[in-house]
């Protein structure tokens, strides 16, 4: 028998049997429909499967209101005339009695009920006033109700609370016993139970003032370090942290300084605006901080996949999709990915709002590509990190110069198109010469082969007769036509060499000084952008457009009468072991401008900055630490458009599209120009005028805290998501987060954990349970389950076996054996033998890899990571008993809780077992308790190959009390 | 005694929660109703939600009509398996065999190691008809050959994707991305299974390797975790942490429980939360799963024909164990068994996979245990209300691949999602059959194509459901397993 909460096996059907239990006690108020809360739940049930989002049946589509009112359907009837029933062909239709007219439609019965029509009826009558969903119109700050309870009120939040059990005819419970209470907290907002002393010292404390004794313990809980590896724990759910990159090999991944970022942001109280402003967008700010670039890691936890053989592009795609969807869940609390292939079938999302919220995705420079980058590197001395931000910006900015001087010069050479020239392959790649805008372009025929060298040869009449300064190289999409929307495999110039040839077949090399390549900052070395051990000039993986390079002789050529300039491009890499990234088509063009034939040299500005840019790059590279992948804007001019995916498949694009923001929701929000960033999108979340952010971010602090949310579904405050039981403190607390507390997370985790609500006792009577068994009215203290990290954790603390170190690479805790069989067979578990600290770190520091997720955590609910996980189901299964009593590292705490009854605690071995129950569960035992401890102990004292002892804490650590808080 | 009376209080709640939830279903009028109804609608509640006993979420549960399927037996080549060597016999194409291929096979098409004009290959075993059914099958699988009739080949597999991963993911979740529930996991879900003491979804793994994405194929999705695959093992634990730790002995595990209980049930007594009392049930099972987890893993115990005719050694980690256990456990009620075997990635690049290499002994290893399970399952009766299911992840080209545009030494061919063979035998599906054709050389369906989706669909359908009712709401959309596109049930097939 295997059981799980109600709310995690049918969480629909029951949840929605809780929620009525609940609504029913509102009653409507007469007279007054609510469009939203009277009227859109019957057109979501009823009517939208035809006439929605995905279907608008004869145009009516009951999402939008200009769908609706005042408009006329293709019969030409106007659906709803407001405040005229006779001409609404909506309330003619569902009232008829003729078959081939009735709605909905005789196979789709049953009908509507007389009271769904009486307020279908009442709403048209009232003016049929469409008002919105609650969540897309921004909180206003409500009035604090009252009631007979307020003189039990710690703060607001209980006079919100006991005014609806007021209204329920309930009663809040009494307080918590203290030491489950600070155990509560303790856990509550840091993940660790509280030691015994300070269990001790909070009881004496809380006898003489309870109030200032819950402060000052609630403020020094936030002060812990612990609290930030708590709330990451929560954060790193949503944005899918994992430390390795999904699909493909599932390749273990440097990223872990993002994880210690987020821990620190919370242990710093980092504001939520720039919380979100550092993780959507810090590379955009104007002076961003190392910190601010290792926050945009958060959208490169997006999976990528490196088996041999794949398209890049599809998997880039697939990331950006992703990012766009966890954006809307983290931030919103909205499905938006239902609108990536038709409008949002509830919501007042359209289909090319997905797209046009994508284009600020669109253009970062990541692309699926094995090594991650871009990456960053991230000092491992935190006092570097200064250093670090100011070397990066400084090299961007000489490498900025260089390149714009070197683009203008391009810019305002005259060129000369080479017009006859011939091109080919030593290896199967096949290339033909056709004339093209008075230039001769070469393109390749057929399949090309891995390892091309692609061979130009160009007669000296393609060059003028003064000598040649400058050579300019065009690398094309095979077809350019189409590559703009289907992007092709681009290339990757792996080396250059070039020779004059005389007419007897005589070869001269060329040396080339200096090049000037069409990316500022990708690669990062100017001087070597031909060389076959830099990095390389490429469109990679993929090509759109046109890419140029010039290149810049050491001495102007002379390309006599019978001779001819030879170039070679050799391009060895392959994409995913297979696809080669060659070049396969281009054109050539010269020059004899002077400007070039000085360009870079010895005494110019740009050898200068080189020298600096040389000598700074080398003191960042030297700095020790590890490189992440992080966030960066593709430069303009190699900018990618974004088309609407048809049916939200990536080949096959409609029209293009700017970014943007969804139009529903800019009626609220400050209208963006076409050209906004990611950067305005960013601040758009944590703008006075978003109605979701804040909203959404203290409900997911109060469903941690009392284990259901205000919004009982996390991941959808759309309209077909559960309504709040609370709307007023939701708004309030909403207002608080976002206004009076400056969008301190502490300040409001602090406010909800002094709340007298936080401190009922859990004991709930057996009418409380079957009246309200989720807890969503709040007449008692919460009693949640430790969630997957918690559980372990704890057990560690308890067992005095935990080591506190904050941050750092993942750690390998012991694994049972046989599960790590990784595809990628140099991705070692190197297990922390049990001398190493490292063995007995909190949870959220063990690796974690997503296609073999750390079975304890599995077992217990923990997600794996692929895509952001908004609200964790519990289950309650055998499964996790196994490990509690089998597992090596729950055994391992088994017997230090043994030897701490033996040799910490004192007195007879019933002090022990006391002293023991007390550590794990904060509270006294009683005699019974105790006696059955102690029976345990005594009727196996005998025993020759069992440790009593251990027996005996096995039982403490399994115990239904500890295992829930 | 005391777990009596805690089963009895679990029962008891239990059916005070289905009581409150028919009276709300039943209040058809007011604002409550129209709230329950909004919130169905939305929510998918309006599709099949399975109504598992409140306290045990693996519950046997009916499902939309009666299915002809009650278990499933799924076996997984790891790799794709080449449908040209095995089961799609094309003389057409040894004719063509070492030409340059046509154009028209290249064009607007891509692989992932073909490049250039590779050369046409040959089937590289001799083909047979057998069975009344005539079937072609391969010199390669001579003991299956002897069930021709029992199985219903499907020719014309199509899938979506080319990389392992991938289509694997696709295979088993609907899915190319990691995530999505897999078939067992939905099966469970909507079926629970028949044996309380064991997991209803076993996952058992052969051939030395774990596939590449891993527990993403037996993954629960965005289902409640308690119905992804559980791994089974032959060596050590069979389920992990299964075995009590050293030192402590069956009899000491019990009196701990025993005080453990007590202990929690007086928990229960002061806080009044009913999740204690599912917790004390979840530590019984736990216990009693420990004694009959071992018992259904142990082959030892099996007749020394039944040893030889799968061709299983005990503790080995092997295919043919894992075709012994499979039947052992169809026949303890697990609802969902499934089986993968690595090694079968044709491509020539190695001696350990190549055609006229580790192929052959990939089928060797598979032939004798599945012609045994076949038999064995018959004679047993269970075959009736079993069905077997074998496939790879994809098919392989017609085309000899030729790595880097160069002859390779060995022979293999490479992915190709276009045309793959699977087949399945017992309850459901008509024996000694073959639906659809690939054309001339095996490369593209050319009559009756199957895709993946229309496979789920037809699965579904065998286990009593309809795909396009059966959906569990995530991400604001009724997941299904056949997806968003069109499915079709393959009703040719059905028995």
């Amino acid at each position: 028998m295997i059981s799980m909460k109600a709310t995690a096996v049918n969480h629909h059907l029951l949840g929605t049997m809780l929620s009525l239990a609940i609504a029913c006690a509102t009653p409507a108020r007469a007279g007054d429909v609510d469009f939203a809360r009277d009227i859109q739940p019957i057109l979501n049930a009823k009517c939208v499967k035809c006439h929605g989002g995905v279907k608008a049946a004869g145009g009516v589509s009951f999402v939008y209101e200009d769908r609706v009112v005042n408009f006329a359907a293709d019969s030409g009837e106007l659906v709803v005339s407001p405040r005229n029933l006779d001409s609404s062909e909506m309330f003619r239709r569902i009232t008829s009695d003729d078959e081939g007219e009735m709605m909905p439609p005789p196979e789709a019965h049953p009908a509507l009920t007389e009271s769904q029509l009486s307020l279908i009826r009442r709403w048209i009558e009232q003016g049929a006033i469409w008002s919105g969903h609650w969540a897309f119109t921004p909180p206003t700050k409500p009035v604090v109700p009252t009631s007979q309870h307020d003189h039990l009120a710690v703060n607001e939040i209980d006079r919100f609370l006991f005014h609806r059990l007021a209204a329920e005819g309930l009663n809040p419970s009494g307080v918590e016993e203290p030491g489950r209470l600070l155990r509560r907290l303790s856990l509550g907002l840091t993940g660790l139970p509280p030691a015994l002393n300070e269990v001790d010292s909070f009881e004496a404390a809380y006898a003489i003032n309870a109030n200032s004794a819950v402060e000052v313990a609630v403020d020094d809980l936030l002060s812990r370090p612990a609290f930030g590896e708590r709330w990451a724990t929560m954060w790193l759910d949503l944005v899918r942290y994992a430390d390795s990159g999904g699909l493909g090999i599932d390749q273990r991944r440097t990223i872990w300084a993002y994880r210690d970022w987020v821990i620190q942001a919370f242990n710093d109280d980092l504001p939520f605006d720039d919380f979100t402003i550092s993780q959507l967008a810090g590379d955009l700010l104007p002076k961003p901080t190392t910190q601010d670039l290792i926050a945009t890691a958060c959208n490169r936890n997006t999976q990528t996949n490196n088996e041999g053989g794949t398209d890049d592009e599809e998997f880039r795609m697939e990331a950006i999709v992703d990012r766009v969807n966890t954006t809307w869940q983290t931030w919103g609390g909205v499905t938006f990915g239902c609108v990536q292939c038709h409008d949002h079938p509830y919501d007042p999302f359209r289909h090319a709002e997905y797209y046009k919220f994508m284009a600020f995705m669109n253009n970062t420079a990541d692309s699926d590509l094995n090594d991650d980058a871009p990456r960053l590197k991230v000092p491992n001395d935190l006092a570097k990190f200064a250093e670090v931000a100011a070397l990066r910006e400084s090299t961007l900015r000489l490498k900025t110069q260089i390149w714009t001087t070197g683009m203008e010069l391009r810019d305002k050479t005259l060129w000369t198109a080479a017009t006859s020239l011939t091109a080919g392959a030593q290896n199967g790649t096949k290339y033909a010469v056709e004339q093209h805008d008075g230039h001769a372009e070469f393109f390749a025929t057929g399949t090309v082969s891995t390892k091309t060298e692609t061979e130009i040869q160009m007669p000296a009449e393609n060059f003028s007769d003064q000598p040649v300064t400058a050579v300019r190289l065009t690398v094309l999409p095979l077809n350019p036509a189409t590559a703009e929307q289907n992007s092709e495999w681009g290339f990757v110039v792996t080396d250059l060499k070039a020779w004059i040839v005389a007419a007897d077949g005589q070869k001269t090399a060329v040396d080339f000084r200096w090049s000037v390549p069409d990316v500022p900052w990708l690669p990062t070395d100017p001087w070597r952008q031909i060389e076959a051990n830099g990095e390389h000039w490429a469109a990679n993986s993929r090509i759109h457009y046109a890419r140029q390079i010039v290149l810049v002789p050491s001495a102007p050529l002379n390309i006599g009468d019978q001779q001819q300039l030879e170039i070679h491009v050799q391009c060895n890499n392959v994409s995913g072991g297979s696809h080669p990234l060659v070049i396969k088509r281009g054109h050539v063009a010269s020059t004899s401008d002077p400007r070039w034939a000085t360009f870079a040299d010895q005494d110019s500005d740009v050898h200068k900055w080189n020298a600096q840019l040389f000598e700074e790059a080398k003191r960042l590279n030297d700095v020790p630490g590890t490189s992440i992948p992080i966030m960066q804007q593709r430069a303009d001019m190699i900018a990618r458009p974004t088309h609407v995916f048809v049916r939200g498949n990536f080949m096959s694009k409609g029209d293009r599209v700017e970014s943007g923001l969804p139009a529903s929701l800019l009626k609220v929000a400050p209208a963006s120009s076409d050209s906004a960033t990611r950067l305005d999108m960013a601040q758009w979340w944590v703008s006075e005028q978003n109605p979701l952010t804040a909203r959404v971010f203290v409900n997911r602090v109060w469903e941690q805290m009392f284990g259901i949310g205000i919004v009982p579904t996390l991941e959808d405050f759309g309209s077909s998501g559960d309504k709040p039981t609370h709307p007023e403190l939701l708004d309030h607390l909403a207002i608080r987060f976002q206004r009076d507390h400056r969008w301190s997370v502490k300040q409001i985790v602090r406010e909800i954990a002094l709340s007298y609500a936080y401190r009922q006792s859990a004991k709930a009577t057996p009418e409380l349970t079957s009246r309200d068994p989720d807890n969503r009215l709040i007449a008692r203290g919460p009693r949640l389950r430790l969630t997957a990290e918690f559980v372990r954790d704890q057990s560690l603390a308890v067992s005095g076996l935990l080591t506190t170190k904050i941050g750092g690479p993942p750690v390998f805790p012991p694994l049972p054996g046989g599960v790590w069989q990784p595809f990628d067979g140099g991705d070692k578990w190197k297990t922390a033998e049990p001398d190493d600290p490292d063995r007995y770190r909190r949870s959220i520091y063990t690796y974690m890899k997503r296609s073999i997720p750390f079975p304890t955590f599995a077992t217990f609910d923990a997600p794996s990571r692929e895509f952001c996980t908004p609200r964790r189901l519990t289950s309650n299964t055998p499964l996790q008993a196994l490990v509690m009593l089998n597992d090596t590292a729950f055994v391992e705490c088994a017997e230090a809780l043994a030897k701490r009854m033996q040799h910490e605690f004192e007195g007879s071995v019933r002090d022990r077992l006391a002293a023991a129950y007390r550590a794990v569960t904060a509270r006294q035992a009683d005699a019974n308790r105790l006696d059955q401890l102690l029976q345990l102990h005594t009727s196996l004292a005998d025993s020759a190959q069992t440790n009593p002892w251990i027996v005996v804490a096995q039982v403490l650590l399994n115990l239904d009390e500890v295992l829930t808080y | 005694m005391l777990t009596s009376t805690i089963l009895n209080e679990v029962q008891r709640l239990r059916l005070a929660r289905d009581t409150r939830r028919q009276f709300l279903t039943q209040c058809g009028t007011g604002l409550g109703s129209i709230y329950l109804a909004g919130q169905a609608a939305a929510s998918g509640a309006a599709d099949h939600f399975p109504q598992h006993d409140s306290s045990n979420p693996l519950s046997a549960t009916a499902p939309h009509f009666p299915g002809k399927v009650k278990r499933v037996i799924f076996l997984h080549m790891i790799g794709a398996p080449s449908q040209l060597e095995l089961f799609d016999y094309k003389p057409e194409l040894q004719k063509l065999d070492g030409k340059p291929c046509p154009q028209e096979f290249l064009e607007g098409k891509t692989f992932a190691f073909i490049q250039g004009t590779p050369d046409m290959l040959g089937p590289q075993y001799p083909f047979k008809q057998h069975g009344d059914s005539g079937a072609w099958i391969s010199d390669r699988l001579p003991h299956l050959a002897q069930h021709a009739d029992k199985l219903c080949f499907i020719k014309t597999m199509q899938t979506d994707q080319f990389n392992h991963g991938p289509a694997q993911l696709m295979v088993h979740t609907g899915n190319a991305r990691l995530g999505y529930p897999s078939i067992g996991s939905w099966v469970t879900w909507g079926l629970g299974s028949e044996n309380a003491d064991l997991p209803g979804y076993v996952v058992l793994l052969s051939g030395g390797r774990q596939p590449r994405v891993g527990k993403a194929l037996w993954s629960s999705g965005f289902h409640p975790s308690v119905y992804q695959g559980v791994q089974c093992r032959s060596q050590g634990d069979p389920v992990l942490n299964v075995s009590n730790p050293v030192g402590i002995s069956r009899d000491t595990r019990r009196t701990a429980l025993d005080t453990l209980s007590v202990l929690n049930q007086q928990t229960h007594q002061d806080f009044g939360d009913p999740e204690t009392l599912t917790r004390i049930a979840q530590y019984e099972m736990a216990f009693r799963m420990q004694m009959a987890v071992p018992e259904a893993m142990d082959i030892k115990g099996e007749e020394k024909h039944v040893h030889e005719a799968y061709g299983a050694k005990p503790g080995k980690e092997s295919f043919a164990n894992n075709c012994l256990l499979a039947r052992r456990l169809v026949e303890r009620g697990v609802r969902y068994v499934q089986l993968f075997d690595w090694g079968w990635d044709s491509h020539g690049a190695g001696k350990a996979e190549a055609l006229n290499g580790g192929f052959k002994d990939k089928c060797q290893q598979v032939d004798r245990p599945i012609a045994a399970l076949l038999a064995d399952l018959q004679q047993r009766g269970l075959l009736q209300d079993t069905l077997v299911v074998w496939s790879g992840e994809f098919g392989r080209t017609p085309m000899r691949e030729n790595r880097g545009g160069r002859k390779m030494t060995l022979i293999g061919r490479d992915h190709n999602p276009g045309a793959f063979t699977s087949w399945m035998a017992g309850a459901g599906v008509k024996p000694g059959m073959t639906y659809g054709e690939t054309d001339d050389v095996g490369y593209s369906a050319a009559v009756n194509p199957v895709h993946l989706r229309d496979f789920h669909a037809t699965l579904l359908h065998m286990l009593g459901f309809d795909h396009q009712r059966f959906s569990y709401p995530f991400q604001g959309l009724n997941q299904r397993l056949t997806g968003v596109k069109e499915a079709h049930v393959i009703e040719d097939i059905l028995s």
